[in-house]
Protein backbone atom coordinates (compact mmCIF):
# COMPACT_ATOMS: atom_id res chain seq x y z
CA UNK A 1 0.00 0.00 0.00
CA UNK A 2 2.87 2.31 0.88
CA UNK A 3 4.23 1.82 -2.65
CA UNK A 4 1.07 3.43 -4.01
CA UNK A 5 1.66 6.58 -1.99
CA UNK A 6 3.24 9.58 -3.61
CA UNK A 7 6.22 11.03 -1.74
CA UNK A 8 6.16 14.79 -2.13
CA UNK A 9 8.95 17.33 -1.76
CA UNK A 10 7.96 20.95 -1.24
CA UNK A 11 10.51 23.67 -1.90
CA UNK A 12 9.95 27.03 -0.31
CA UNK A 13 11.60 30.35 -1.00
CA UNK A 14 10.87 33.90 0.17
CA UNK A 15 8.78 35.63 -2.50
CA UNK A 16 9.49 39.21 -3.36
CA UNK A 17 7.77 41.10 -6.13
CA UNK A 18 10.40 42.09 -8.67
CA UNK A 19 12.81 39.50 -7.27
CA UNK A 20 13.70 36.19 -8.86
CA UNK A 21 10.92 35.24 -11.27
CA UNK A 22 8.80 32.20 -10.62
CA UNK A 23 10.27 30.49 -13.69
CA UNK A 24 13.81 30.95 -12.42
CA UNK A 25 12.86 29.60 -9.01
CA UNK A 26 11.08 26.66 -10.62
CA UNK A 27 14.11 25.60 -12.65
CA UNK A 28 16.38 25.93 -9.62
CA UNK A 29 14.05 23.84 -7.48
CA UNK A 30 13.52 21.28 -10.25
CA UNK A 31 17.28 20.86 -10.58
CA UNK A 32 17.64 20.23 -6.87
CA UNK A 33 14.72 17.81 -6.80
CA UNK A 34 15.67 15.79 -9.88
CA UNK A 35 19.44 16.11 -9.97
CA UNK A 36 19.20 16.86 -13.70
CA UNK A 37 21.36 19.44 -15.47
CA UNK A 38 19.67 22.78 -16.23
CA UNK A 39 19.68 22.01 -19.95
CA UNK A 40 17.69 18.83 -19.42
CA UNK A 41 14.46 20.68 -18.72
CA UNK A 42 14.14 22.48 -22.02
CA UNK A 43 11.21 24.73 -22.65
CA UNK A 44 8.47 25.25 -20.07
CA UNK A 45 5.06 24.92 -21.68
CA UNK A 46 1.53 25.22 -20.43
CA UNK A 47 -1.39 22.85 -20.96
CA UNK A 48 -4.70 23.94 -22.49
CA UNK A 49 -5.83 25.46 -19.20
CA UNK A 50 -2.53 26.95 -18.17
CA UNK A 51 -0.87 24.22 -16.12
CA UNK A 52 2.91 24.41 -16.67
CA UNK A 53 5.02 21.37 -17.53
CA UNK A 54 8.39 20.41 -18.97
CA UNK A 55 7.76 18.36 -22.15
CA UNK A 56 11.34 17.04 -22.02
CA UNK A 57 10.86 15.65 -18.50
CA UNK A 58 7.40 14.06 -18.64
CA UNK A 59 7.80 12.16 -15.37
CA UNK A 60 8.41 15.35 -13.38
CA UNK A 61 5.19 16.57 -11.82
CA UNK A 62 5.04 19.83 -9.94
CA UNK A 63 2.65 22.44 -8.65
CA UNK A 64 3.53 26.08 -8.03
CA UNK A 65 1.92 28.50 -5.64
CA UNK A 66 2.75 31.85 -4.12
CA UNK A 67 1.04 34.11 -1.64
CA UNK A 68 2.15 36.78 0.77
CA UNK A 69 5.85 36.38 1.42
CA UNK A 70 6.26 32.83 0.16
CA UNK A 71 6.78 30.94 -3.07
CA UNK A 72 6.30 27.17 -2.93
CA UNK A 73 6.67 24.35 -5.42
CA UNK A 74 5.74 20.73 -4.74
CA UNK A 75 7.37 17.93 -6.76
CA UNK A 76 6.41 14.29 -7.14
CA UNK A 77 6.49 11.51 -9.71
CA UNK A 78 2.72 11.68 -10.12
CA UNK A 79 0.24 14.52 -10.60
CA UNK A 80 -0.40 16.77 -7.63
CA UNK A 81 -1.77 20.17 -6.74
CA UNK A 82 -0.59 22.61 -4.08
CA UNK A 83 -2.07 25.91 -2.97
CA UNK A 84 -0.92 28.48 -0.43
CA UNK A 85 -2.99 31.48 0.59
CA UNK A 86 -2.28 34.25 3.05
CA UNK A 87 -5.30 35.19 5.15
CA UNK A 88 -6.27 38.56 3.75
CA UNK A 89 -7.94 40.67 6.39
CA UNK A 90 -9.88 42.85 3.95
CA UNK A 91 -11.58 39.91 2.23
CA UNK A 92 -15.27 39.41 2.97
CA UNK A 93 -15.46 35.62 3.36
CA UNK A 94 -19.26 35.44 3.55
CA UNK A 95 -19.71 37.38 0.34
CA UNK A 96 -17.04 35.45 -1.55
CA UNK A 97 -18.34 32.15 -0.25
CA UNK A 98 -21.88 32.86 -1.42
CA UNK A 99 -20.64 33.96 -4.81
CA UNK A 100 -17.97 31.38 -5.62
CA UNK A 101 -18.45 28.30 -3.46
CA UNK A 102 -20.76 25.29 -3.73
CA UNK A 103 -23.89 25.51 -1.53
CA UNK A 104 -22.60 22.63 0.65
CA UNK A 105 -19.39 24.54 1.22
CA UNK A 106 -21.14 27.83 1.89
CA UNK A 107 -23.45 26.22 4.45
CA UNK A 108 -20.54 24.45 6.15
CA UNK A 109 -18.51 27.66 6.35
CA UNK A 110 -21.47 29.65 7.65
CA UNK A 111 -21.94 27.16 10.50
CA UNK A 112 -18.37 27.90 11.57
CA UNK A 113 -18.64 31.68 11.13
CA UNK A 114 -16.35 31.35 8.08
CA UNK A 115 -13.23 30.75 10.20
CA UNK A 116 -12.15 27.95 7.82
CA UNK A 117 -12.66 30.05 4.72
CA UNK A 118 -9.02 30.10 3.64
CA UNK A 119 -8.50 26.39 4.35
CA UNK A 120 -11.45 25.66 2.10
CA UNK A 121 -10.20 28.03 -0.56
CA UNK A 122 -6.83 26.25 -0.62
CA UNK A 123 -8.49 22.84 -0.75
CA UNK A 124 -10.53 23.85 -3.79
CA UNK A 125 -7.56 25.42 -5.51
CA UNK A 126 -5.28 22.44 -4.83
CA UNK A 127 -7.90 20.24 -6.51
CA UNK A 128 -8.14 22.40 -9.64
CA UNK A 129 -4.35 22.52 -9.79
CA UNK A 130 -4.29 18.73 -9.57
CA UNK A 131 -6.69 18.46 -12.50
CA UNK A 132 -4.81 21.17 -14.39
CA UNK A 133 -8.07 22.90 -15.32
CA UNK A 134 -7.71 25.83 -12.94
CA UNK A 135 -10.97 27.67 -12.44
CA UNK A 136 -12.10 27.18 -16.03
CA UNK A 137 -14.64 25.00 -14.28
CA UNK A 138 -16.93 27.14 -12.18
CA UNK A 139 -15.73 26.81 -8.56
CA UNK A 140 -19.36 26.58 -7.43
CA UNK A 141 -19.84 23.41 -9.51
CA UNK A 142 -17.83 21.14 -7.20
CA UNK A 143 -17.53 20.75 -3.44
CA UNK A 144 -14.73 19.73 -1.09
CA UNK A 145 -17.35 19.35 1.68
CA UNK A 146 -19.56 16.28 1.46
CA UNK A 147 -23.20 15.82 2.46
CA UNK A 148 -22.14 14.69 5.94
CA UNK A 149 -20.17 17.88 6.47
CA UNK A 150 -16.75 16.22 6.15
CA UNK A 151 -13.92 18.44 4.93
CA UNK A 152 -11.72 18.27 2.95
CA UNK A 153 -12.95 15.50 0.66
CA UNK A 154 -12.79 14.74 -3.05
CA UNK A 155 -13.70 11.33 -4.50
CA UNK A 156 -10.67 9.18 -5.27
CA UNK A 157 -8.21 11.76 -4.03
CA UNK A 158 -6.58 13.00 -0.86
CA UNK A 159 -6.69 16.61 0.17
CA UNK A 160 -4.30 17.28 3.02
CA UNK A 161 -4.12 20.58 4.87
CA UNK A 162 -0.50 21.18 5.85
CA UNK A 163 0.76 23.34 8.70
CA UNK A 164 2.60 26.45 7.53
CA UNK A 165 3.37 29.89 8.90
CA UNK A 166 0.76 31.66 11.07
CA UNK A 167 -1.80 33.47 8.95
CA UNK A 168 -1.49 31.12 5.97
CA UNK A 169 -3.46 28.13 4.71
CA UNK A 170 -1.84 25.39 2.65
CA UNK A 171 -3.37 22.32 1.00
CA UNK A 172 -1.91 19.46 -1.03
CA UNK A 173 -3.93 17.26 -3.39
CA UNK A 174 -2.85 13.90 -4.88
CA UNK A 175 -4.24 10.40 -5.36
CA UNK A 176 -2.37 8.98 -2.35
CA UNK A 177 -0.15 11.37 -0.45
CA UNK A 178 2.95 9.78 1.06
CA UNK A 179 5.67 11.41 3.11
CA UNK A 180 6.00 15.17 2.66
CA UNK A 181 9.54 16.61 2.82
CA UNK A 182 10.42 20.29 2.93
CA UNK A 183 13.42 22.02 1.42
CA UNK A 184 14.44 25.66 1.82
CA UNK A 185 16.49 27.31 -0.86
CA UNK B 1 -12.15 52.38 -17.90
CA UNK B 2 -8.43 52.21 -17.10
CA UNK B 3 -9.00 54.40 -14.05
CA UNK B 4 -11.75 52.07 -12.81
CA UNK B 5 -9.46 49.04 -13.16
CA UNK B 6 -6.67 50.90 -11.41
CA UNK B 7 -9.01 51.77 -8.54
CA UNK B 8 -10.39 48.26 -8.16
CA UNK B 9 -7.00 46.55 -8.31
CA UNK B 10 -5.60 49.04 -5.80
CA UNK B 11 -8.53 48.61 -3.42
CA UNK B 12 -8.33 44.81 -3.60
CA UNK B 13 -4.58 44.22 -3.74
CA UNK B 14 -2.84 47.50 -2.92
CA UNK B 15 -0.99 47.36 -6.28
CA UNK B 16 -0.41 50.56 -8.26
CA UNK B 17 1.19 51.69 -11.51
CA UNK B 18 -1.16 49.80 -13.80
CA UNK B 19 -1.12 50.48 -17.53
CA UNK B 20 -2.91 48.95 -20.53
CA UNK B 21 -0.05 46.47 -20.96
CA UNK B 22 0.14 45.36 -17.33
CA UNK B 23 -0.09 41.57 -16.98
CA UNK B 24 -1.97 40.57 -13.84
CA UNK B 25 0.16 37.52 -13.11
CA UNK B 26 3.55 38.37 -14.63
CA UNK B 27 3.70 42.02 -13.55
CA UNK B 28 1.47 42.21 -10.47
CA UNK B 29 2.08 38.67 -9.20
CA UNK B 30 -1.61 38.21 -8.49
CA UNK B 31 -2.86 34.74 -7.61
CA UNK B 32 -6.29 33.16 -8.10
CA UNK B 33 -7.63 34.52 -4.84
CA UNK B 34 -6.73 38.07 -5.85
CA UNK B 35 -8.42 37.51 -9.21
CA UNK B 36 -11.60 36.23 -7.55
CA UNK B 37 -11.70 39.32 -5.36
CA UNK B 38 -11.24 41.54 -8.39
CA UNK B 39 -14.04 39.74 -10.25
CA UNK B 40 -16.27 40.23 -7.24
CA UNK B 41 -15.47 43.95 -7.15
CA UNK B 42 -16.30 44.32 -10.86
CA UNK B 43 -19.55 42.46 -10.33
CA UNK B 44 -20.47 44.84 -7.53
CA UNK B 45 -19.58 47.86 -9.61
CA UNK B 46 -21.58 46.78 -12.67
CA UNK B 47 -24.29 44.97 -10.70
CA UNK B 48 -23.85 41.83 -12.76
CA UNK B 49 -22.42 38.32 -12.63
CA UNK B 50 -19.28 37.55 -14.59
CA UNK B 51 -18.82 33.83 -15.40
CA UNK B 52 -15.47 32.84 -13.93
CA UNK B 53 -14.59 30.61 -16.88
CA UNK B 54 -14.65 33.68 -19.13
CA UNK B 55 -11.99 35.61 -17.27
CA UNK B 56 -9.01 33.26 -16.98
CA UNK B 57 -7.77 34.06 -20.45
CA UNK B 58 -7.72 37.79 -19.69
CA UNK B 59 -4.04 38.31 -18.97
CA UNK B 60 -3.51 42.02 -19.46
CA UNK B 61 -5.44 45.12 -18.46
CA UNK B 62 -6.28 45.83 -22.10
CA UNK B 63 -7.84 42.33 -22.34
CA UNK B 64 -10.19 43.23 -19.48
CA UNK B 65 -11.10 46.52 -21.13
CA UNK B 66 -11.88 44.72 -24.40
CA UNK B 67 -13.91 42.08 -22.53
CA UNK B 68 -15.97 44.67 -20.64
CA UNK B 69 -16.61 46.62 -23.83
CA UNK B 70 -17.66 43.43 -25.63
CA UNK B 71 -20.10 42.70 -22.81
CA UNK B 72 -21.51 46.19 -23.08
CA UNK B 73 -20.22 47.37 -19.71
CA UNK B 74 -19.40 51.04 -19.75
CA UNK B 75 -18.33 53.20 -16.89
CA UNK B 76 -21.30 55.11 -15.46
Amino acid sequence: MEADCTPVTIFRHPFQEGGDGSHTLLVQAAQRYSGLDPGAFGELRTGPWGKPFFPQVPGLHFSLTHSGEWWLCAFADRPLGLDLQIHRSHADPARLSRRFFHPLEDAWLARGQYRDFFDLWCAKESWVKFTGRGFFDDPADFSVVDCQGRFPVQAGLQLRLLPFAPGYSLCLCARQIGAVAWQEF
Amino acid sequence: MLQLIQDIVYNVTGKQGITYETDFVQDLALNSFDVMNIISAFEDHFDTTIPTREVWHLHQVKDVIDYLAHKGFTQP
